[in-house]
């Protein structure tokens, strides 16, 4: 009687929903491993457990650096750090890029990328495992409508050992100056690199795409990924239902942790960021990681190319994290890498399968798998629509 | 392994709204946010309408803005205590807004008290019988409001708990603090006030009928 004669109050406004969410924020970011305070007071074991899992990122990246590129300050493979006084929030950032991506054209017949995907790629004997690091140039234009004629062109850059760890049991195994890898990232990779550029041409299904939630990305016809929604709100409360779904039917157990519902959601948004959608799903997107209070300014870097830019850095699915360079200036996404991390619960899988942009990847087998190294990142040295002919120009 | 060129359909199964669901993932979250405090996000994105619409029937929208935020602020920071054997993450933030709530307890009487003076504006126009209802509506609203302004607060705590939140008398005594049957007997002790109230009420509506 009491809930139908009390006037039933209007919902919750947006403005104090924000408002609500922001007095959160603020508690959070006091809280999280790098604020200053501490806002309940009481310093748990698990809290000191998180601040190290960043600490040991930060080493364990700078680890790989200066293996890779002689570059100990970097963040992630190639990437130098720079030092800035400026105050910059990952959220300031993001938004805008978020304001700054919709100048891009939105549609042409041409979805074209032309990324260096770099892969750690477990490698040697059993005796003396190593990882190495393959990269891989790959230029890729996608026919816009279904039946056209996508063209690709790959060539395989330089690959080595990955850390100096690596590079003794890489001496320890012989020193070979290749390695060929017949699944997954299937081909061969060479410290001299792989001069020749493949190049194939395929009759292909139209710019379609795909949401990754969790490890079940969903694909989209080319049809659906043009309706995707446009605003932050919509989007969000697609990628929260693909999300829950997920949720649902992977619960956590045998020694599974599975992210937040909201952790999900920024996933899918970060991983639209190199689909074949409209430029306003890619700022619906970069609202929906600037919002969530987990994504954190890491440092003004200039990236793998020598383009100046900001790393920011959330927590992805699965103990993994995920880290965006977005251009100083322009706003574009630079590179967008996965990173190991020591999320609780989480252990190195054996043979793990991921998805950047569009294409898939063997994962490592574990055996120097150290948290903050990067699993997988691709540089983006070109994305977007085009009416251009396919061609390195 | 995946098939980019298989499934263009994109299947969105409905979004699981049950209240079990909706608290296994509220609970999930509430423990990861010990290490990683932004995952307490989700507890805000699950429960934070419902508290509002719960604090706005007591106390109006606008203090309902800021009540709410306050309410997950507090639960952020008592995160660590809260024990999952007590209780649902919902009925202990029921408790956490309750608590806030008490403290403007004389806010919450006079709004009663004005609604038991005006009621609720009844339809300005429309079917017969439904402003009929509404009027009527609008007079048993008065009724109510005027014997919950009278209510003692402790007793009024435990009524609004039970009546809009739908929490049971358990998780009441859990989210109070206080022990099962003083849950129960100041529900009953606040029903029974109500149903007087209401009978007194409807006698004097009709003895002003009768002359």
């Amino acid at each position: 009687m009491i809930s139908e004669l009390l006037p039933a109050p209007e919902p919750m406004s947006p403005a104090a929903y924000q408002a609500g969410q922001d007095r959160l924020a603020r508690l959070q970011a006091a809280d999280r491993p790098d604020g200053r305070a501490t806002a309940s007071g009481r310093r748990g074991p698990s809290r000191r457990r998180a601040r190290a899992w960043w600490q040991a990122g930060a080493v364990a990246a700078a680890a790989t650096i200066a293996a890779v590129a002689g570059n100990a300050a970097a963040v992630h493979p190639g990437v130098t750090r720079a030092t800035s006084t400026m105050h910059l929030t990952a959220r300031s950032i993001l938004l805008a890029a978020a304001a700054e991506i919709t100048h891009q054209p939105a549609a042409g017949a041409y979805w074209v990328t032309r990324d260096v995907i770099t892969m750690t790629v477990a490698a040697g004997s059993k005796a003396h495992p190593y990882n190495i690091l393959a990269q891989r140039e790959a230029d890729k234009w996608t026919a816009s409508a279904p039946g056209g004629t996508d063209v690709g062109v790959v060539q395989d850059l330089a690959s080595g050992p990955a850390t100096a760890a690596d590079k003794a049991a890489w001496r320890a195994a012989g020193g070979p100056r290749s390695w060929t890898f017949t699944e997954g990232w299937a081909g061969t990779f060479a410290v001299a690199g792989n001069g020749a550029a493949a190049v194939y041409r395929i009759t292909g299904n139209g710019a379609v795409c795909q949401i990754e939630i969790g490890d079940s990305p969903a694909q989209l016809s080319a049809a659906r990924c043009a309706r995707l929604p446009g605003t932050e709100a919509a989007l969000r409360a697609l990628l929260l239902r693909l999300a829950n779904a997920w949720l649902a039917q992977n619960p956590p157990g045998d020694g599974r942790t599975m992210p937040s519902a909201e952790q999900a959601v920024v996933t899918g948004a970060w991983g639209l960021l190199t689909q074949p959608v409209r430029p306003a799903v890619d700022a619906a997107a970069l609202r929906i990681i600037a919002a969530y209070p987990g994504v954190r300014y890491v440092a003004r870097v200039t990236d793998p190319l020598g383009r100046p830019g900001y790393a920011l850095r959330f927590a992805a699915s699965s103990g993994l994290s995920t880290e965006l360079i977005i251009g100083a200036g322009s706003g574009r996404l630079l590179s967008s890498c996965l990173l190991y991390g020591t999320a609780a619960g989480w252990a190195p899988h054996r043979h793990s399968w991921y998805y950047i942009g569009n294409t898939y990847h063997a994962g490592f087998y574990g055996s120097a798998w150290y948290p903050g190294m990067a699993a997988q990142c691709v540089i983006v040295r070109e994305q977007g629509w085009t009416n251009s002919p396919p061609g390195r120009g | 392994v995946i098939d980019r060129q298989a499934g263009e359909k994109l299947h969105v199964p409905d979004r699981p709204q049950g209240p079990g669901e909706r608290d296994r993932l509220a609970a999930v979250s509430l423990a990861r946010s010990h290490s990683e405090p932004e995952c307490f996000s989700v507890v805000y994105e699950l429960y934070v309408r419902e508290i509002h619409g719960y604090v706005a029937r007591r106390l109006g929208a606008d203090a309902a803005d800021d009540i709410a935020a306050a309410t997950f602020e507090t639960a952020f920071m008592r995160r660590l205590a809260y024990d999952a054997d007590l209780g649902s993450v919902r009925s202990w933030l029921y408790g956490i807004a309750t608590h806030l709530v008490s403290r403007r307890h004389r806010d919450e009487e006079r709004r009663y008290r004005a609604l038991a003076r005006v009621g609720a504006e009844p339809a300005a126009a429309g079917h017969e019988d439904a402003v009929t209802s509404k009027v009527a509506a609008a007079a048993e609203l008065r009724s109510l409001a005027g014997a919950l302004a009278r209510l003692p607060e402790s007793d009024r705590d435990v009524l609004m708990l039970v009546a809009l939140g739908g929490l049971s008398l358990t998780e009441v005594s859990v989210a109070l603090r206080i022990p099962y049957g003083t849950a129960g007997s100041r529900l009953s002790r606040a029903r029974q006030a109500i149903r007087r109230h209401a009978a007194s009420a409807r006698t004097s509506a009709q003895c002003a009928e009768d002359q």
